[in-house]
């Protein structure tokens, strides 16, 4: 059971100031640039959500931001200071799960733990038992983790990014492998972190559980930023109307200039960024009356897949 | 202080390292029986120090080996991303698993001779008098023997580091110094002459004195961790 446990030294700062500042952010490997003048900006409190198919750049964007990857242009600021590889005291403020857990399989989850308190230090044993409670693998935590579920791998190592009561909290995918009740326990930690004042970056290809937690989202895509903003703005950028008429060809064409975007879908037309009331005018002016109108709300599945020409 | 004690704490605590090394001890002490049981009890001493140190070089190489491959293991579990997210220096890191691989490599190395004197006590039904007047000198002939070892550390830790990879270090280090040092010592002795075997050879048949051999000695394992840092301070560790 993943449990929203009290934290013992609240955050109190301020909420709305600016956490992590990227400007410019580009990596190239070799020939291929991996990352290309990425910008972001995740403010304190807010859950963020960087998201992309699958290579987009969104893990070696983050690796940057954790000084793992050195950038080849542009700079990370993390709480006022700047991320180099090599040293980053502000990186002691930021718990991070990246990819799949990276665990010593002969250690138990306890050891692990006190490895990290004692990297880290200030951490005591009451909040090792507090963070294994927190995330439920207290009654396994003294098995070698190397024998544990992918599941429970990865509740080791929220456990391990949470352990520091960090100000900053990047989690990638960190419901990989967890079942149905294990993810929503996910998501009400990363409200309650949030409501502490806890800063979440936090990526995953479940879009739903992004649109349920996230204030603001990032998309990236073949490593440009395509989108960053608001959920609720963004998503209302979806929204449309699926209209029924005899020649969805021709009323394509009627609306050609109006809408944002007019797509046959069969029999239907899907129209986006044109109210109802203005696609049923127009149609009736150009002589062909809509036989059924649905108002569409965009989701962020929609939204994404638009965003990266359907996740290629 | 705090990398160094989590260094250390991995080092000892991997169940696999302690019956590895109990394994060698079992063999070490089998050897030095059988041997003993063969030969003369005037020889016993003698055979006993000889036999310590020549498995201490032997398993030197082979703990030099294995723990450069511990330290790649660290690429393919990520567990280095794990320490350096969290704003570990990765110079505090290196130098922390080069103490923590000295402190492995000296338990090996110190493994034989305590081993070997104490198949020796039992057989002779007490300590040898001569420990008495040669504790110091078998405890210099450890510290030489570990000395000498340095070099393959050294040599391990650039592989692992360099190569990412347990089977580069493993086979790069044991290919080196099994099979490339002695192929070189056998045809090209002139150059041969200056590579870590024949140094270490030098050095631990020429007494504990500060000379060339030694300066080589710790020249190579000096620039083989120095490398390891170059490699490292930039290295990319995402993904």
């Amino acid at each position: 059971m993943v449990q929203a446990i009290p934290k013992t030294q609240p955050i109190l700062k301020a909420r709305g100031e600016t956490v992590l500042r990227v400007e410019g952010l580009s990596k190239r490997f070799g020939g291929v640039l991996a990352v290309e003048g990425v910008d972001l900006e995740v403010r304190r409190g807010e859950i963020f959500g960087f998201l992309g198919p699958n290579g987009a750049g969104k893990t070696t964007t983050l690796g940057m931001i954790l000084g793992l990857v050195e950038p080849s242009a542009g700079k990370v600021e993390l709480l006022g200071e700047p991320v180099r590889p090599g040293r980053t005291h502000a990186l002691r403020k930021v718990g991070a799960l990246l990819g799949a857990p990276a665990i010593y399989p002969h250690l138990s989850a306890r050891q692990h733990l006190e490895l990290i308190a004692g990297l880290q230090g200030g951490v005591s044993r009451q909040r090792v038992e507090e963070v294994l409670e927190q995330v439920g693998i207290a009654r396994a935590a003294h098995r070698a983790a190397g024998s544990y579920s992918t599941g429970m791998k990865q509740r080791l190592g929220v456990a391990m990014a949470l352990l520091a009561e960090p100000e900053l909290l990047i989690l990638d995918e960190p419901s990989n492998g967890m079942d149905p009740s294990g993810m929503k326990e996910m998501r009400e930690l990363m409200r309650s972190l949030a409501t502490q004042g806890v800063t979440i970056i936090f990526s995953s290809h479940i879009l739903h559980e992004v649109e349920q937690v996230c204030d603001r989202i990032a998309v990236i895509h073949k490593g440009k930023l395509v989108a960053q903003g608001a959920v609720r703005d963004l998503l209302a950028r979806g929204d449309g109307v699926r209209v029924r008429v005899e020649s969805p060809e021709e009323a394509a064409l009627a609306l050609g200039g109006l809408a944002e975007r007019a797509e046959v879908q069969g029999e239907y037309l899907l129209v986006r960024g044109l109210e109802a009331r203005a696609v049923v005018t127009r149609l009736v002016q150009a002589g062909l009356p809509p036989s059924e109108v649905v108002p569409i709300e965009g989701g962020l599945e929609e939204l994404f897949l638009e965003l990266t020409g359907g996740g290629q | 202080m705090g990398i160094l004690k989590v260094e250390a704490d991995k080092a000892f605590r991997r169940r696999g390292a302690w019956l590895l090394l109990a394994f060698a001890a079992a063999l070490v002490g089998l050897v030095e029986y059988l041997m003993l049981r063969e030969q003369a009890p005037a020889r016993h001493y003698a055979l006993t120090l000889l036999l310590s140190r020549e498995a201490a070089r032997s398993l030197g190489i082979f703990a030099a080996a294995i723990l450069g491959a511990w330290t790649a293991q660290e690429y393919s579990w990520r567990t280095l991303a794990l320490l350096f997210s969290r704003g570990t220096p990765r110079g505090a890191w290196l130098l922390a698993r080069w103490l923590a691989m000295l402190g492995s490599l000296a338990l090996v190395v110190a493994m034989p001779f305590g081993v070997s004197l104490t198949v020796l006590s039992f057989y002779a039904g007490g300590w040898p008098a001569q420990l008495q007047t040669d504790g110091a000198r078998i405890a210099a002939t450890v510290l030489q023997t570990a000395v000498a070892e340095l070099p393959y550390l050294g040599l391990a830790l650039l592989l692992a580091v360099a190569g990412r990879s347990v089977a580069a270090v493993l086979g790069g280090v044991l290919g080196y110094a099994l099979v490339l040092e002695a192929v070189i010592l056998w045809f090209w002795p002139e150059v041969g002459r200056y590579l870590p075997a024949a140094l270490s050879e030098a050095w631990l048949g020429g007494g504990a004195g500060l000379g060339a051999e030694l300066a080589g000695i710790v020249g190579y394992a000096l620039a083989f961790v120095a490398l390891s840092w170059a490699v490292l301070r930039r290295q990319d560790l995402g993904g």
